[in-house]
């Protein structure tokens, strides 16, 4: 492809990791226009708050190095979206350790939507973020991802590694907590 | 809140709010919605979920893209290093793939052709020595290395009246079996002479000489030299 060419949608993602592998950096490029906004949501929605850019850099620079490990059995996306979920919970686990936690029992638990009271204002929305709080980790990942990402169950089951049908019963088991918890 | 019991409907209110349903399914979920209050009540909640989620912020695409490996022709992954970042970014992974150092392969191949060298050597020599000595077991098999020589060079004794093998396999049997009396190239070793016995000897010496053949492989010479080496 000349410079200056612009990429179309026919170019799908496994043709500019071709591309890419074959020597071209404007096809990762690409691929980082394409899927670094919706990383950078999946990872505020997960409970990041802090350096999104690096942590989806890194993803991107982790994906791009195992390249290979990628086999086309799901979208690059949620491939993407497996990488920055394992980064976000070294991230947190990282943390831990460094308040000298010394158990890491409910890693996955811990997340900063205890601290969203202050951003946001709105009154609903943080009863919103306060019952999806309420949620068990699995849920409330289940239910981010099936909601505010509109990932299928099929792409959740990858993400997590579980089954779709435990993903779909984390669904509902999440959106019942969450109206018992505004019920109330 | 109840909830509507129509499962499959609830299964798509969040692809309906994010628009990921082809048209039909669309229209189809809308008018469901449209009669159903749990489910209206459920899809602005999902709302409420979605329109809380903490905007991201904007990601610099060429700072991000920066930061990836390049492929070569070589087989490395570097940094390509167009530009420097807004920011310093943490450092690249830097993957080389190549061959790991030959070094140890190739001074363990060395150790190990000196140890087969020094190993084939010591066995030729136990080997050449046992030809040598005169003893029942090296004779079992110098036996079938004397049938092997042509007739003219046999100086065998038809002693051997041991019926022929019926088969190839039973043949190192039968030539062993005869093996206790001496060598089968007399009744009594004993009775030949020093001189008949190193000119044996010397015999022997120069079919280790000879292409090595397996014993199978030859007729042996069980009967009458006038024979022609035929069996019965």
């Amino acid at each position: 492809m000349n410079p200056g060419t612009q990429w179309s949608a026919e170019d799908d993602d496994k043709s500019l990791i071709e591309r890419w592998k074959a020597g071209d950096p404007r096809a990762a490029t690409e691929l980082v226009r394409r899927h670094a906004d919706a990383l950078a949501r999946f990872a505020t929605s997960g409970g990041e708050r802090e350096e999104i850019e690096e942590l989806v850099q890194d993803t991107f620079v982790r994906a791009f190095n195992s390249i290979d490990a990628f086999r086309g059995e799901s979208s690059l996306r949620t491939w993407l979206f497996t990488i920055e979920r394992r980064l976000m919970l070294d991230r947190r686990r990282a943390e831990l350790r460094e308040r000298n936690l010394v158990s890491l029992d409910g890693v996955e638990g811990s997340t900063t939507y205890d601290a969203l009271d202050g951003v946001v204002a709105q009154e609903t929305a943080t009863r919103v973020r306060q019952a999806l709080a309420s949620l068990s980790p699995m849920q409330r990942e289940v239910f981010v991802m099936r909601v505010e990402q509109g990932l299928a169950y099929a792409e959740i089951a990858t993400i997590l590694e579980t089954t779709e049908g435990a993903a779909r019963v984390h669904y509902h088991n999440a959106i019942r907590g969450v109206k018992e918890f505004l019920n109330d | 809140m109840t909830e509507c019991m129509n499962a499959e409907m609830r299964d798509a209110l969040p692809d309906y709010l994010n628009g990921t349903l082809d048209s039909a399914r669309t229209a189809e979920v809308r008018a469901h919605v449209a009669a159903c209050d749990e489910c209206a009540a459920e899809l602005e909640l999902l709302r409420v979920v979605a329109a809380s989620a903490p905007s991201a912020p904007p990601m610099d695409v060429a700072r991000i893209a920066n930061a990836i490996p390049t492929p070569t022709r070589h087989g490395f992954m570097i940094h390509r290093g167009g530009g420097e970042p807004a920011e310093s970014p943490p450092p690249p992974t830097v993957v080389p793939i190549r061959a790991r150092p030959g070094i140890w392969s190739r001074r363990s191949v060395k150790i190990a052709a000196g140890l087969a060298v020094v190993t084939a050597g010591g066995l030729s020599l136990l080997v050449g020595r046992d030809v040598l000595r005169p003893e029942s077991q090296v004779g079992q098999a110098k036996s079938v290395a004397v049938a092997a020589v042509p007739a003219a060079h046999s100086v065998s004794v038809p002693v051997a009246t041991t019926k022929a093998p019926s088969t190839r396999e039973a043949q190192p049997r039968q030539v062993a079996s005869a093996a206790p009396v001496g060598l089968s190239l007399t009744d009594d070793l004993q009775e030949l002479s020093d001189e008949h016995i190193a000119t044996l000897l010397n015999e022997m010496d120069r079919m280790d000489g000879l292409p090595s053949a397996e014993p199978d492989a030859v007729e042996p010479v069980v009967g009458n030299a006038n024979s022609g080496g035929q069996n019965q």
